[in-house]
C-alpha cells in the first residue's frame, strides 16, 4: 500500500490552520518590543578593555568559600548561562549556594583584531582569576569552563595550576581530531591564514552560517515551522526569542586568536600532543592535577562526546569525574533537566572538594 | 501611518487569499484527483504568497526592530520551503497517483520519478550550476569580464562619488595644475569602474601598470570563487538528491510496517529527518570537506585581493589604507602589552619590603602573560592592601547591573 495517504482537503485544513496560526503569532512577535535576557542581579567588578568580570549577588547567606569563576566560548554572549529566570545556570549555582563571577568577552572590534590566545588566557582570564583573589583574599578559585572557554580553562589551569582548586569543564573539545563532529572535519580544509588575512575578525555571522551548515534544515527551517505552533503561548513566544536572541548575538573573533585556534587546536590537535605554545610556554595537560569535573552532552553536535571524553587520557588530576548529561550542546544550559540536575550536580561535586 | 495596523491588515489578506486559493485547490483536486493530487492553482498561490509575505515583512520592517523582525523573516523563510515541498511532493504524487491506482509498483515508480527530476537538474543547468556551466562561463573571458566589472563598480561607486566631489582639493593637494590631476584621476577611476574589462586582452603597461595586475589578479581569484562556488553547489545538489532516494526508502519501509502519512507535515518532517541524516553522512567526508574548503578559501582569497583594489583606490585618495589601519591596531595592541609590563614591574617594586634592597624586577619574556591591570598580589599582606584598592577602581568603574 502506498503509505502516503494525504487527502485534498485534509491538506487545505492544515495549510489554513497553519497560516492562520502563523498570523496570530506575526501579530505577538509586532507586539513584543523588546527581548529581555540577563535577568539575574550582578554587578561589575572589574573591566579591562572589552573584557568585564561580573559578579553575582549569593542568593544564600554564607555562600561556598571558594567562588567560581565561568568562562564561555568566544562566539557566544554571557546570557547563554542566563537567559531568563527559570532557564538560568547561573541562579542555580547560586541557590546551590555557589559564589558565582562570569568574565564578559564583549564585542572584539576592529581594534582587537590582534588580541592572541596568550592575550585571553595568560591575560584576561589570569587577571580576572587575580581580582577575585584579592576580593576573597585567597589563593586559588574554582574554574568553570563552557565549550572552547573549557578549552581556555584547560590551558590556564595548565599553565597555573597554583591559581584554580577545581576545574569544571564542560562540552569542551579537548580531541579536535575525532571523525563524529562536523566541524572537527571542515575545519581540517579551512585556510586559517586567508580566513584571518581576509576579514581581519572573523564575522560573527560567518561563524554562525557554519553552525547552522551543520543541521541545515533543522536548524533553517523545520524549527520555525515547530515554533508557529507554539506563538499563541506569549510565555513560549518570549522563551523562543530569547533564544533567538542569543543563538544569533555572535561577536566577531579576534583575529590572531581564531588563527591560532583553527590552527592549532582544530587543525594541529596540539592540545593533546602537548604541543600548545601559549605566552612562550607550553601547555602540558598534565599539570592540571587539580580535581577535574567533565560535563558533555551525549548528543552534541558541535562538540562530539568523543572529543570531550578524551579528556580523562591526557589530564594529569587523579580525581577526575566525568558527568555524561543527555541532550545535546544547547540543551546542557537551558533544558527543563539541566535545571533541575545540572547545577546541584556542579556544586555538590564542588562542595564536596573546598 | 499605523504600521501595525498595515502590517496586520495585510497578514489578513494575505491568508484570505490563501484561504480561497486553497479551497480552489481542494475543490479540483477532489474532483480529478486520488489520494495526493496537483494544485491547479499553485503556481499563481505560490507567487501571490511570495508577494504578500515581501510586503508584510516591509511593513514589519517600519513598525518593529530587531529580533521580532528577524524571527518574523525566518518563519515566512521556513514556510516558504514548506511550501516548496509540499509543491514538489504533490507534483511528483499527481505524476504518479493514477498509475499506482492502475495497480503499478509504486515504489519503482517514484524511482523513475526521482531519477527523472536528477535528469532534469542536472542536464537542463542554470548558469553556475553545473561544472561544465562554469567552464563554458570561464572559456567565454570577454563576458565574465564584463561581469566582474559590474562588481567592481560596485565596489568602487561610493568612492568615485566622493572623488567627483573633491576634485578641486585634490588638485590643490598635489600639483598647481588642477584640471590635469582631476583629468589623470578621472582617467583612473574610469578605468577602475566601467572598463576593467579591457585589461583581460591588454599587456600590464603604463601609468596604471600595477593597478592592472592587482585587478587582474582579483579577477582570477572571483573565477576561482564561482568555480569552486559551482563545485559546491553541485555537491548540494547530489546530497538533495540522494535524501530524495533516503525518502523513498523510508517511504518502502513504512509501507512493509503498515504504517500511513496522513499530513504534510508529517511528510515534510519525515523528508528532513531524511535529508538531514544524509547530508550528515554526506558532510562528514573528507571528499565535502575539500570542496567545502576550497570554495571558502577561493572567496578568501578573492576578499584579499579585493581589498588591495581598495587600498590602492584608498591610497590615490590621500586616506588611510585597510593595512595601514592594521598597523596601526597592531602597534596600539604591542603598546599595551608593554604598557601592563611595566605596570607590573612598578608594582612589584612598589610592594617590595623598604628594608630589602631596590632589584627592579626581571623584564618580562617577550609575549609573556601581560600583568594585571590592577596588580595581581605576591603574597597575603600586599593582596590585602591592593584589595581595597581593587575594590575602589571596581566601584570606580563598576557599575550595578540585573
Amino acid at each position: 500500500m502506498f503509505p502516503v495517504q494525504i487527502r485534498p482537503e485534509q491538506a487545505m485544513k492544515e495549510m489554513v490552520d497553519f497560516n492562520r496560526k502563523l498570523l496570530r503569532g506575526i501579530d505577538s512577535i509586532v507586539d513584543i518590543k523588546e527581548i529581555d535576557v540577563a535577568p539575574t542581579s550582578k554587578e561589575a567588578v572589574y573591566r579591562e578593555d572589552e573584557m568585564v568580570l561580573y559578579h553575582y549577588h549569593p542568593t544564600v547567606k554564607r555562600p561556598c568559600k571558594v567562588p567560581v569563576m565561568m568562562v564561555y566560548a568566544l562566539v557566544n554572549r554571557p546570557y547563554m548561562v542566563d537567559i531568563q529566570a527559570d532557564r538560568s545556570m547561573v541562579r542555580n549555582l547560586l541557590s546551590q549556594g555557589m559564589d558565582v563571577y562570569l568574565i564578559d568577552w564583549g564585542y572584539p572590534d576592529r581594534c582587537e583584531r590582534y588580541l592572541t590566545l596568550d592575550d585571553y588566557i595568560n591575560g584576561y582570564i589570569d587577571r580576572a582569576v587575580d581580582a577575585i583573589r584579592e576580593r576573597h583574599g585567597l589563593d586559588k578559585i574554582n574554574l568553570l569552563g563552557i565549550c572552547q572557554g573549557g578549552t581556555f580553562s584547560l590551558c590556564y589551569s595548565a599553565l597555573h595550576p597554583d591559581k584554580v582548586e577545581n576545574l569544571i569543564t564542560m562540552v569542551t573539545p579537548v580531541d579536535f581530531h575525532v571523525r563524529d563532529g562536523l566541524l572537527n572535519v571542515w575545519a581540517q580544509q579551512l585556510d586559517a591564514d586567508a580566513l584571518v588575512d581576509a576579514f581581519g575578525n572573523v564575522p560573527g555571522e560567518f561563524m554562525n552560517w557554519g553552525f547552522l551548515m551543520l543541521k541545515p534544515l533543522q536548524l533553517m527551517v523545520q524549527k520555525y515551522l515547530g515554533f508557529v505552533s507554539i506563538l499563541d503561548d506569549e510565555e513560549n513566544l518570549r522563551s523562543f526569542l530569547r533564544m533567538e536572541k542569543w543563538i544569533f548575538d555572535s561577536p566577531d573573533q579576534a583575529g590572531e586568536a581564531i588563527r591560532q585556534f583553527l590552527k592549532d587546536f582544530y587543525q594541529g590537535n596540539k592540545l593533546i600532543k602537548g604541543e600548545v605554545e601559549l605566552g612562550g610556554r607550553r601547555v602540558d595537560l598534565k599539570n592540571v592535577a587539580m580535581p577535574v569535573l567533565n560535563v558533555y552532552a551525549k548528543e552534541d553536535h558541535l562538540v562530539p562526546p568523543s572529543s570531550s571524553q578524551a579528556l580523562e587520557k591526557y589530564v594529569g588530576s587523579k580525581d577526575l569525574t566525568t558527568l555524561a548529561f543527555p541532550g545535546g550542546h544547547i540543551g546542557i544550559y537551558v533544558s527543563g533537566r539541566a535545571q533541575r540536575e545540572l547545577a546541584p550536580a556542579v556544586a555538590q561535586w564542588v562542595k564536596a572538594r573546598v | 501611518m499605523n504600521w501595525t495596523e498595515q502590517t496586520q491588515a495585510m497578514l489578513r489578506s494575505w491568508t484570505e487569499t490563501q484561504k480561497k486559493l486553497w479551497e480552489g485547490w481542494a475543490e479540483a483536486a477532489q474532483r480529478s484527483a486520488p489520494a495526493g493530487g496537483e494544485a491547479p492553482a499553485w503556481a499563481e498561490w505560490g507567487q501571490r504568497w511570495r508577494d504578500l509575505a515581501r510586503q508584510s515583512l516591509e511593513g514589519l520592517g517600519a513598525s518593529t526592530t530587531g529580533v521580532p523582525r528577524e524571527v518574523a523573516e525566518r518563519l515566512f523563510t521556513g514556510e516558504d520551503v514548506f511550501l516548496r515541498f509540499v509543491e514538489q511532493a504533490l507534483a511528483v504524487m499527481h505524476t504518479v497517483a493514477p498509475k499506482i491506482d492502475a495497480g503499478e509498483d509504486w515504489a519503482d515508480l517514484l524511482r523513475r520519478q526521482f531519477r527523472q527530476i536528477k535528469e532534469t537538474m542536472t542536464q537542463a543547468p542554470a548558469p553556475w550550476f553545473t561544472p561544465e556551466a562554469a567552464a563554458a562561463m570561464a572559456r567565454d573571458m570577454p563576458e565574465l569580464w564584463k561581469l566582474y566589472a559590474q562588481e567592481l563598480q560596485k565596489l568602487g561607486a561610493p568612492w568615485l562619488e566622493s572623488l567627483r566631489g573633491a576634485r578641486g582639493h585634490l588638485g590643490e593637494a598635489m600639483s598647481g595644475d588642477r584640471q590635469a590631476v582631476v583629468r589623470m584621476y578621472n582617467l583612473f577611476m574610469d578605468t577602475f569602474g566601467s572598463t576593467a574589462g579591457k585589461f583581460a586582452a591588454a599587456p600590464a603597461i603604463g601609468y596604471t601598470r600595477e593597478f592592472q595586475e592587482k585587478v587582474t589578479s582579483a579577477f582570477e581569484t572571483w573565477v576561482e570563487v564561482r568555480r569552486t562556488e559551482v563545485d559546491f553547489h553541485t555537491e548540494m545538489v547530489n546530497t538533495g538528491l540522494r535524501a530524495m532516494e533516503g525518502l523513498l526508502r523510508e517511504l518502502v519501509e513504512k509501507s512493509e510496517r503498515g504504517e500511513k502519512i496522513e499530513s504534510l507535515r508529517a511528510l515534510f518532517d519525515l523528508w528532513v529527518a531524511t535529508a538531514e541524516k544524509t547530508y550528515f553522512e554526506m558532510a562528514s567526508t573528507d571528499a565535502f570537506a575539500e570542496v567545502q574548503g576550497r570554495f571558502v578559501n577561493a572567496a578568501m582569497q578573492h576578499r584579499i585581493r579585493e581589498r588591495e583594489l581598495m587600498d590602492a583606490l584608498m591610497k590615490s585618495l590621500h586616506l588611510p589604507t585597510r593595512r595601514e589601519l592594521d598597523d596601526a591596531y597592531r602597534h596600539l595592541h604591542d603598546l599595551k602589552n608593554e604598557v601592563r609590563a611595566l605596570r607590573r614591574e612598578v608594582s612589584q617594586m612598589r610592594a617590595a619590603p623598604a628594608t630589602a634592597p631596590a632589584t627592579p624586577a626581571p623584564p618580562a619574556a617577550p609575549g609573556a602573560a601581560a600583568p594585571a591591570a590592577d596588580p595581581a598580589p605576591p603574597n597575603a599582606t600586599t593582596r590585602r592592601k591592593s584589595s581595597s584598592r581593587a575594590r575602589s577602581s571596581a566601584s570606580r568603574t563598576g557599575k550595578k547591573e540585573g
